[in-house]
């Protein structure tokens, strides 16, 4: 495996790149990697160094913890549904 | 100065390269080295066809692949230069086994032989240490293609 010592790293990377309608070569060539680098990040295979990390973020201007968190992230759909719970909760 | 980066095999084809290098270049040594039986002149042609195909399947991975051959700088991604860098060690500590047990074999078959091992005759020292050069050569780009995952865009 190509693991970084990445099993307990988590990402959203996907995601992020999706919305922001970049594919692998166009996300790959702004962070100076080869596209294959960031499927393999996509998929959990490989952790970037903070250089690395801290260049993704920068492309969809978020800070780096919103792209990669040492703990699960939340399903999509519950963090979509949690404001309008709480709001209707009010 | 610019310099010309010589293109690079997939993951598979590195793959594919190697298993038929193990197959074919030990089939080529068996008709072109150690002949267990006479060969017809055709059966030697076909032997040493056998053997040109293994070169260039070597030279093919060796080459092709970032292992042995000096990349550019910048050539590879941190990820790259992770794996590259791996393959390198782990080709240099089962090298370093081989030659150890080479050097054990070849130490203890010369001083008395008790073990009953075969005897370290020019020929097989020679394919030995053939083999080894072969191996060295192609190991890195080996462990590399066979530890790298087949990415689906590869």
């Amino acid at each position: 495996m190509t693991n970084n010592d990445a099993s307990s790293l988590h990402n959203r990377l996907a995601l992020f790149r999706a919305e922001a309608g970049l594919s692998r070569e166009d996300l790959a060539s702004q962070v100076g990697v080869n596209p294959q680098t960031i499927g393999f990040l996509e998929r959990g295979q490989y952790g970037p160094s903070l250089e690395l990390g801290l260049k993704l973020a920068r492309v969809f201007g978020v800070p780096v913890e919103m792209l990669f968190s040492l703990e699960p992230f939340a399903p999509l759909a519950a963090s979509l549904a949690a404001p309008r719970i709480m709001e209707g909760g009010r | 100065m610019a310099t010309t980066q010589v293109p690079r095999l997939s993951t598979r084809k590195a793959r594919w390269f190697s298993i038929a290098l193990a197959l074919l270049f030990p089939v080529a040594q068996i008709g072109l080295i150690i002949r267990p039986w006479p060969l017809s002149p055709m059966a030697e042609v076909a032997f040493a066809v056998i053997f040109l195909v293994a070169m260039a399947l070597g030279l093919a991975v060796m080459i092709g692949t970032p292992g042995w051959r000096r990349e550019a700088k910048g050539a590879l991604d941190e990820r790259e230069a992770i794996e590259t860098a791996r393959a390198l060690s782990l080709s240099y500590r089962i090298m370093g086994l081989l030659l150890m047990a080479f050097t054990l074999w070849y130490g203890l078959a010369t001083r008395g032989n008790s073990l009953g091992l075969p005897e370290p005759g020019t020929m097989l020292v020679v394919l030995l240490l053939i083999n080894m050069l072969w191996l060295q050569l192609i190991l890195p780009s080996a462990i590399l293609a066979w530890n790298t995952p087949v990415d689906e865009e590869d």
